[in-house]
């Protein structure tokens, strides 16, 4: 009875105590998952192994001439390959070689922010007819070695990864991914009539790949794949048919403009000796090769600011943890006072500490219980799902319940002390 | 007011304008970290290609919040932005000041640009034309924005090179239902992609800003049931309850002035850029009249103490 009448009467007090208890354990859950968030980012993208030194590696062949040239002779295109080869094995460093040549696509399900031309300089192409009379459309692509698939952490979220070892464009079929936001438009396992450098090609989607999936990719760390397809380049540069030597001749020149992720204990003079080296080895001389200074300066400045950002979200989250632990002490004063002769009243009809302290905390139980039901119901209207943020937003209930019921027992046992001093018992 | 009511209440305000103080900075922060995590583009950005002129000139009629930024030509990442209204905008700064509104022939400049001295005053100089500098770009001087320089400049509206990007509460929707799709995409290179802050920031504010209104309501009702009694005996010896509430009021006012002392304090004391004394002000403001609104109202309808009992 002693309940309903300390409810009815501190009810107000009460209620805003287990609002705001809450309120705070719902911001406790969202800090959390948020922390979870950033962990998982900075694990993909910004790991101690991606913190490397970045070369960039182009051919010299930069006149269209001396490029078409050098293209006619088979031994040339040879020699390229071996210098590729032997780069892409070297376990000093790892060749990044990407590039993001656009392919077109025939009877293109998607729509135009797929286009090639969406968001960049130039605008959307939309579909068209080729040559052959197909309605093709151009789409961004990019295209990419294992290496460069595996230091970027590139993962599927459905299907499976492409067999590298497998790939092979000389029977016009080739395993691609697709970016997050192809997801709907098609499935893995569709095949995707594609033309690659002038080759047409059976795309088989062997897997979607991550949410938010990036790549460095010309001096941008925020390059995402959501829109791209992504077709993987086969792990050597040896053999191919005569008749396909136009093809080969512009994808090994594709494949040999790439970047190079150098672990910092290696000085730029032992890279350009490997280089050299390779270069001895093949014969292939036509390359120049330049620091990227912006790679590791973007990583650190991008990186901090994702940690910036969850300094700041946690900093936010302490102060309204004290905010409202001290609010609560506010009110456990104000309860007690309101409480007061009440409380005395039972102390002095002959009601042991203990059993008035129970008699009390009764009243909190049930503002305690109100405040976890208020946390659930604030959750569930939450859509994302995080166990850490469950445990963070139960264990904060947890501290405030403990704190609560201290001071409460604090408050109560200094006003009877004080009473009893006072009366001289 | 007793001694006791003045603590408790004043205790309670100060400490709800602190928080609130604190989320009016986060607000500010995080909102600098994401434009400078996104080349000062906010997430809701578009990117427009077609004839500079024309695209000005249909982005300038969305609206004086409307951001646009344009591209000058040349090597250097130099942006002309036009906006009539720049209080709503957060550019992270670590020296200086933002653009006013109507300000021209000024420079907001990363720490590598490289820049004049001139009679004190530093200047950059751009295609024979000289900005004075006022702000200093970046978080820091170690910024993705060092090499990059913002210049307030109406009369090199349309001399764009490539997209012109507009930037709004909204912007693709706003473009597209007035100017059609034309030339228009949605940009996505932001570092707030890699995490779920676009959501979980919002939801944050969200909440804090509950938690202080509830608390705020909740000390405006907490002075009214302690100032309960005083107001009836004052009843009950002959003065009229609105003056005696008025008085109150006014009391309570000065508490929450004194309440606000320290965050105000605080705010200009830390010099920042991106922390201004009069946005302080503003949300203690909002903040004491919730408790003030609270206390009218809950002295209202507390039925009166019944005499004698």
């Amino acid at each position: 009875m002693e309940l309903v009448f300390d409810l009815r009467r501190n009810w107000l007090i009460l209620t805003c105590k287990a609002l705001a208890w809450a309120l705070l354990a719902v911001t406790v859950f969202n800090i959390a998952s948020f922390a979870q968030s950033t962990d998982t980012a900075i694990n993909r993208s910004f790991s101690a192994e991606a913190e490397t030194n970045m070369y960039q590696l182009v051919d010299r062949l930069a006149d269209p001439e001396d490029f078409y040239e050098f293209r006619q002779s088979r031994t040339n295109l040879e020699q390229l390959g071996a210098f590729y080869d032997e780069l892409n094995e070297a376990d000093e460093f790892d060749l990044l070689s990407v590039f993001d040549q656009p392919v077109p696509v025939r009877d293109f399900r998607g729509n135009e922010t797929f286009d090639a031309g969406y968001g960049t300089e130039g605008s959307v192409g939309g579909p068209y007819t080729d040559e052959v009379g197909r309605r093709v459309q151009d789409v961004k692509a990019v295209q990419l070695n294992q290496k460069a698939f595996d230091f970027y952490r590139l993962a599927v979220s459905e299907g499976t990864p492409p067999d590298w070892g497998d790939v092979d464009y000389s029977d016009g079929a080739v395993p691609v991914l697709l970016g997050s936001s192809y997801a709907g438009v098609y499935e893995v396992g569709d095949v995707i009539d594609g033309n690659f450098y002038t080759l047409p090609m059976r795309m088989q989607v062997t897997g979607i790949l991550e949410e938010e999936a990036s790549l460095y990719y010309q001096g941008e760390m925020n390059f995402y794949l959501d829109h791209h397809l992504l077709i993987p380049y086969p792990p050597s540069a040896e053999q191919f048919a005569a008749q396909d030597q136009v093809f080969y001749g512009i994808l090994y020149f594709a494949m040999v403009n790439a970047d190079i992720a150098v672990p910092r204990g290696l000085s730029t003079d032992q890279v350009l000796g490997e280089l050299a080296e390779a270069s001895d080895h093949s014969g292939f001389e036509h390359y120049a090769v330049a620091n990227l200074p912006d790679y590791l300066l973007q990583f650190s400045l991008v990186k901090s600011i994702i940690q910036d950002n969850l300094a700041l979200v946690q900093g936010i989250g302490v102060l309204l943890c004290l905010g409202v632990l001290v609010a609560s002490g506010f009110a456990n004063a104000q309860l007690l006072r309101r409480r007061q002769a009440k409380a005395l009243a039972f102390w002095r009809l002959g009601y042991s500490r203990g059993a008035i302290r129970r008699m009390l905390l009764l009243t909190a139980l049930v503002q305690y219980a109100a405040a976890a039901a208020g946390t659930a119901v604030g959750l569930s209207l939450l859509p994302q799902a995080s166990p850490a943020g469950l445990w963070s937003a139960a264990g904060v209930l947890v501290l405030l319940v403990s704190v609560d019921a201290a001071h409460e027992s604090h408050l109560l046992r200094r006003l009877i002390d004080h009473t009893s001093g006072r009366m001289g018992t | 007011m007793s001694g006791r009511t003045v603590a408790i209440v004043g205790g309670l305000t100060l400490l709800f304008m602190l928080l609130a103080s604190a989320l009016s900075v986060y607000n500010t922060q995080q909102e600098a970290i994401t434009l400078e995590g996104n080349k000062l583009y906010s997430t809701a950005s578009i990117r427009v290609t077609g004839d500079p002129r024309e695209i000005v000139r249909k982005a300038r009629t969305l609206g004086p919040e409307t951001r646009i930024y344009v591209q000058l030509p040349g090597e250097a990442r130099v942006r002309n932005l036009l906006v009539d209204d720049p209080t709503g905008l957060n550019l992270p700064l670590h020296e200086g000041r933002p653009f006013r509104a109507g300000e021209e022939k000024a420079a907001i400049v990363g720490a590598a640009i490289p820049v004049v001295d001139r009679d004190g005053r530093e200047y950059f100089e751009y295609d024979g034309e000289i900005y004075e500098v006022i702000g200093r770009l970046g978080a820091g001087p170690d910024s993705l924005l060092a090499a990059d320089v913002l210049l307030s400049d109406p009369a090199r509206a349309f001399d764009g090179s490539g997209p012109i990007v507009v930037d709004r509460v909204d912007a693709y929707a706003r473009y597209v239902e007035n100017f059609g799709s034309q030339g228009v995409a949605r940009m996505n290179e932001d570092t707030n992609r890699r995490t779920n802050i676009d959501f979980v920031s919002p939801l944050l504010l969200g909440l804090g800003t509950a938690i202080v209104t509830a608390g705020a309501v909740f000390t405006g009702m907490l002075a009214a049931s302690l100032l309960q009694r005083r107001h009836h005996v004052l009843h009950l010896l002959g003065h009229r309850r609105l003056p005696v509430q008025a008085r109150s009021v006014g009391q309570l006012g000065l508490v929450a002035v004194m309440a606000g002392l320290p965050a105000f304090a605080a705010a200009v004391l830390a010099g920042d850029p991106m922390v201004s004394g009069a946005s302080v002000l503003g949300v203690e403001a909002l903040v004491a009249s919730a408790v003030v609104v609270s206390f009218l109202t809950a002295a209202h309808l507390r039925r009166p103490v019944a005499p004698w009992s």
